[in-house]
């Protein structure tokens, strides 16, 4: 006979509970105990994070193959950038800025080009980071090729000067990110959007304005595109065109995939993990020095190369990424009854788990 | 007038080699549904092997048939293992793990050939001939020549061969091509080789305007405009497209200059998809409901 407090706790519930306190704990242990180096390699996975939460909200759910967040990050730590240097705008509001610009870029962009099929879309975006960078080498304001310096900025009273105070900030904004994004795909435009993907025209007919909605998506992975940008800048505190190169959306869009299209949990792993890449392939090279140098040398080139292994590895074994792989493992370890995912799309994955002994008593 | 000209004839050649990837491109797309992403990065692989052969003293023409059938192996390969699944269901899967491959070729070049720039030093590339005020490249005139033939070859292989014929119908009905009896895998398979070797001819072609580097893969992102412009479907849409992307590139580089050029043939796309968004030969393709 289960307690009455307990009845109210449904079981998915505490089990997410239990998950997020367990994470709290981990990056406490992890912010007391790590040095600088791991830090910025923590600062450099929650930035990926954040951008790619805004990618899979449009690529994963409205299903719009978008080649541009690259350049919607870039627009974030320039626009960040030139606020900061030009009208001397603290941290906040010079982020806000930067979203307000990729906001209206996106608008500026998407009306035109969300009306074309997808792969038309993705040469427009394609289009559209070869036009900034392009923009951004040629003008004084945004430091031509030399790139722009960003100075210690400050939150009210918190002064951002270590690596440490951006890992809280950047932790503090991913988690709320994160966040806000489940609880917008719970909802009604979440639904809307995977709706969009899925049948496009049932969707119009069912009085869902499918422009409209894929516009909203692309703002939204504009805005999240540029909030990344813009903390990563002043995080770093140089930029230059480089920081932005055109495989920049290709990382993204590799993150969002093998995280699995649709599932905002995959994305968030996926990020993390393929962040850690470079620094193993980093270990590796140092461990292999002499027996490769080649390896060192053509460091960047092979970690695109090793994006690219995983990107194919996981759509051949498992095109529907880390989420698909997840999904596959529960239904092959039956526990308690799994409460049916709420995450829209891929309705016909959903696993029920099925009832044997573990049935838990959930009500009065 | 000279200066106009000029930027024509030059056009014309680069052009004649966007005009091979886009073919390449379009051969695949038709073929199988799938935008070929590793097809630059394929044809710079045989291009690289080309070089080689040609190092060791070996005459151009085996080294061009070496090139060419390395890419064309490898292109085949591609969609022998990696492709075959997705090729069935998921095409914006297949899509994505030609990505990949591009990504893991481009490290591969880079690990085995480093990324400098090679040079590559034949004839091809420096004898040049004067008509009247304008100075003609034997490379560009010969671009110009393979990519009419190229597009000749495919338009006529597709129209007047048993095979062709199979290629057209698996493009119209895919299903209903299968059933009765088009092997499709095959199809794909060859597809993708005979896009493989196109692209190798490119990017020896290229190549031959002084240097082979990772930098010449980025014919593809050159092509990729060729391709929209003419039509994804359209076998003579890719020799305009890519005459079209080249031409206006030498112009923009003539009267305009500077960096401004690298954006033209994106420019050109704009324009091409606004007036034509199916683009100028493409066909605006109904969906199902």
């Amino acid at each position: 006979m289960s307690s009455p407090v307990w009845s109210t706790i449904s079981s998915s519930t505490a089990r997410r509970l239990a998950v997020w306190a367990a994470a709290a704990a981990a990056t406490l242990a992890m912010l007391a105990l790590a040095n600088d180096y791991w830090l910025l390699v923590a600062n450099r996975a929650l930035v990926t994070v954040v951008a790619a939460a805004g990618l899979a909200v449009l690529a994963g759910t409205a299903g719009q193959l978008s080649v541009a967040q690259g350049a919607f990050v870039a627009v974030g730590g320039y626009g960040a950038a030139v606020a900061a240097a030009e009208l001397s705008l603290p941290i906040v509001p010079a982020t806000l800025a930067a979203m307000a610009a990729a906001l209206v870029l996106s608008l500026a962009v998407g009306l035109p080009a969300l009306r074309l099929d997808s792969l038309y879309l993705a040469v427009a975006t394609l289009a559209l980071h070869v036009a900034l960078l392009f923009l951004v080498r040629q003008l004084e304001l945004t430091g031509a090729s030399t790139g722009m310096r960003l100075p210690l900025t400050s939150i009210g009273a918190w002064r951002l000067d270590d690596i440490a105070d951006y890992t809280v900030l950047l932790l503090a904004v991913s988690v709320a990110v994160v966040g806000a994004v489940a609880r917008l795909l719970r909802a009604r435009t979440g639904r809307a959007l995977a709706a969009t993907r899925d049948r496009d025209l049932a969707a119009a007919a069912l009085g869902i304005d499918v422009t409209r909605v894929r516009l909203l998506a692309f703002a939204l992975s504009a805005v999240l595109g540029a909030l990344a940008g813009s903390i990563d800048a002043f995080a770093s505190r140089t930029i230059t065109p480089d920081t932005y190169p055109l495989t920049l959306s290709i990382q993204l869009l590799t993150v969002v995939i093998v995280g699995g299209l649709g599932s905002l949990g995959g994305t968030v792993v996926a990020a993390l993990v393929l962040s850690l890449v470079p620094e193993a392939l980093r270990g590796l090279t140092s461990a292999l020095g002499d027996v490769a140098p080649r390896l060192s040398e053509q460091l960047l080139a092979v970690q695109t190369g090793i994006y690219g292994l995983f990107l194919a590895l996981v759509l051949v074994t498992q095109p529907a990424g880390l989420a698909g792989g997840w999904r596959w493992l529960r239904a092959r370890w039956p526990g308690p009854p799994a409460t049916p995912e709420t995450s829209p799309g891929l309705a016909s994955d959903r696993v029920r788990a099925d009832h044997g002994p573990h049935t838990t008593q959930e009500g009065p | 007038m000279t200066r106009l000209l000029q930027a024509l004839v030059d056009g014309a050649g680069n052009g004649g080699i966007y005009a091979l990837v886009a073919l390449g491109f379009v051969v695949v797309f038709r073929t199988t549904g799938v935008l070929h992403l590793a097809l630059a990065e394929t044809g710079l692989v045989g291009a690289y092997t080309a070089v080689v052969v040609l190092d060791r003293g070996l005459p151009l023409a085996a080294a061009v048939l070496a090139g060419g059938l390395t890419a064309a192996a490898l292109g085949w390969l591609a969609q022998r293992t990696v492709l075959r699944r997705a090729l069935r269901s998921d095409h914006l899967v297949a899509v994505l793990i030609t990505l990949g491959i591009a990504l893991v070729l481009r490290a591969a070049v880079a690990l085995v050939f480093g990324t400098d720039e090679r040079s590559v030093r034949t004839s091809l590339g420096a004898t040049t001939w004067r008509v009247g005020d304008i100075t003609v490249w034997e490379l560009h005139a010969v671009s110009f020549v393979t990519a009419v033939l190229a597009v000749a070859a495919t338009a006529g292989f597709l129209r007047w061969t048993r095979a062709g014929l199979a290629g057209r119908a698996l493009t119209d009905d895919e299903p209903v091509a299968r059933l009765m009896g088009i092997g499709a895998p095959a199809a794909s398979g060859l597809a993708f080789a005979v896009g493989g070797g196109l692209a190798a001819g490119a990017a020896l072609l290229s190549a031959q305007a002084g240097y082979l580097g990772l930098g010449t893969a980025q014919l593809g992102i050159h092509a990729l405009p060729a391709l929209v412009i003419g039509g994804l479907m359209s076998v003579r849409g890719a020799l305009l497209g890519g005459l079209l992307v080249g031409v206006a590139e030498q112009l923009a580089a003539t009267y305009i200059g500077g960096e401004l050029v690298e954006l033209t043939p994106f420019a050109l796309l704009l324009a091409v998809l606004v007036a034509r968004p199916a683009g100028l030969f493409g066909e605006r393709r109904l969906g199902r409901v």
